[in-house]
């Protein structure tokens, strides 16, 4: 029922209700189709959606199947790039074919703003699906090499194997140079 | 077994009527568990989510537990209120619920005191409700509850009339003021919706049922979003539980009092009576939380306007029509 009516305009009741009631049943018509929609809850805890591929989620160091090893060089450029100091690593050799042995990252510190996602130029760090990283306890907030590669505690014990095999050959392959290789 | 149990009873009538209040009263209390749980799910699945869910097989039991939680909070009395008051408004609309309820009749014979003016009876114990509510926002000490308390007067005075007046129509066809001479009338001569002046009657005890029970295009003696909560601002625990379980109550009460004026009470084919009267009264409720969550509320001056200035004449008309056709 509309109350205050222009002044030019005559007021009919009448119509004021005929219109009032047809807004009102179509209003009607409207939340009963929305009755027999499909739902949108996610019953989360038992149900779960995929998340979308470029999804900012977990970190993971993607694992190299060809080269039996993660693409880690131990760079550090992606913890130049971090603003909140969030990775460490130790370096395993040295020159194009170096590797990780230790790679940590505090999440409790993350932003998950990509940077290092963005700064890796040898395609080792991504960004993943996974997004329950909530915990009770702080030391939790910190992911070692073993929880961030590929293929778990197995590939990182592969990888090392890996490098220090090509740093074997390399060292074996180097025209002999003197003893102060160590 | 039923047999004895009953005659044994009914030997002993004031332990009969006894019994009877009991169970009328613990009706009264659990009957507020499955409405709310159909309001929580109706909504729900308007606002296209799945409401409920976890406590029990499609979350029934989710208001059993909110009962339970009710029950184990801290009473709180503010420090201004006027107490005896504010003790007593609760049970007054829970009371006032009960007595409505002893004279509706869920099946032949089915019904706890036969009386033969029972329409009148109905319409005056439901006025107790506008008390109780009067005394909730006057007592509490709070400006919201008095607000709420005030606009719940005057919304309910205003609807009792051509609410009053609609049933008068039903009661002028059928010439009985008793509700199972109505409903008997009606098994008789088919539901008294089919005819016109009762047909434009149900639609105005329709929309006074919904200001009567404070349902939302009229929700304004509780309007969330201007008074808090209304009168029942200052109320927790079990007093409130009381509060929500009489509102509740009443809306299944009002709906069982338009199924047995106006859609033949228990007539209905095929399945038992009493099944007939709980389903007409939950489509009915299913229809008013349909309303619910619809039109937005009005102001209170445009209540006030639509009730006197258009449903108390069209119900006066209509009125006259029904004692033109109906009276023989």
């Amino acid at each position: 029922m509309r109350t205050r009516q222009p002044a030019t305009e005559q007021y009919n009741p009448l119509a004021v209700f005929i219109e009032g009631l047809s807004t009102l049943f179509y209003g009607m018509l409207v939340t009963w189709r929305n009755f027999w929609r499909p739902k949108v809850t996610v019953r989360y805890p038992y149900q779960r959606k995929p998340m979308p591929p470029r999804y900012r989620g977990l970190f993971y160091l993607k694992w190299n199947e060809e080269k039996q090893r993660l693409n880690c060089v131990g760079c550090t450029l992606c913890a130049q790039a971090c603003p909140t100091d969030v990775i460490s690593m130790v370096k395993l050799g040295k020159g194009t074919n170096a590797g990780v042995s230790e790679f940590t990252m505090d999440l409790g510190r993350c932003l998950f703003c990509n940077l290092c996602v963005e700064a890796c130029p040898f395609d080792a760090i991504y960004m993943g699906p996974a997004y329950e990283l909530a915990s009770e306890r702080r030391d939790a907030a910190l992911f070692r090499i073993a929880d961030l590669a590929q293929g778990g505690e197995e590939a990182v014990r592969t990888n090392i194997e890996t490098v220090q095999r090509l740093m074997a050959e390399e060292e074996k392959a180097r025209p002999a140079a003197g003893g102060h290789a160590g | 077994m039923i047999e004895v149990v009953v005659q044994f009873f009914r030997d002993y009538p004031l332990l009969w009527t006894f019994v009877k209040a009991v169970v009328l009263a613990s009706f009264t209390l659990l009957i507020p568990l499955a409405v709310i749980w159909v309001e929580r799910k109706v909504a729900g699945f308007i606002q296209s989510r799945l409401g409920p869910l976890h406590v029990g097989p499609q979350g029934t039991f989710q208001t059993v537990a909110d009962a339970l939680k009710l029950l184990l909070k801290e009473d709180i009395v503010p420090s201004g209120a006027d107490k005896r008051f504010f003790y007593i408004a609760p049970y007054i609309a829970f009371i006032s619920t009960v007595l409505s309820f002893m004279v509706l009749p869920f099946a032949p014979g089915w019904v706890a005191l036969e009386m033969n003016v029972a329409v009148l009876f109905v319409i005056g114990v439901s006025l107790f409700n506008v008390v109780s509510i009067l005394m909730a926002g006057w007592s509490s000490n709070n400006k919201y509850s008095l607000l709420g308390g005030l606009r719940a007067v005057a919304q309910l005075l205003s609807y009792e009339i051509p609410m009053v007046l609609s049933v008068l129509a039903v009661v002028f066809y059928t010439g009985s003021l008793s509700l199972t001479g109505i409903v008997e009338y009606q098994v008789k001569h088919g539901w008294l919706i089919w005819q016109p002046p009762i047909m434009i009657a149900a639609l105005i005890y329709f929309i006074c049922a919904l200001a009567e029970i404070n349902r939302t295009p009229f929700d304004l003696p509780e309007a969330e979003s201007e008074l808090v909560s209304g009168f029942n601002t200052e109320y927790s625990g079990m007093r409130f539980a009381f509060f929500f379980a009489s509102e509740f109550a009443n809306n299944f009460f009002i709906t069982a009092f338009a199924a047995a004026l106006f859609f033949g009470g228990w007539d209905g084919p095929i399945l038992p009576p009493i099944v007939w009267t709980f389903l007409k009264v939950f489509v009915m409720i299913f229809v008013f939380m349909w309303v619910r969550w619809t039109p937005p509320r009005l102001r209170i001056d445009q209540i006030l306007r639509f009730a006197w200035q258009f449903l108390v004449p069209v119900s006066l008309v209509n009125l006259l029509f029904a004692i033109v056709l109906g009276v023989r």
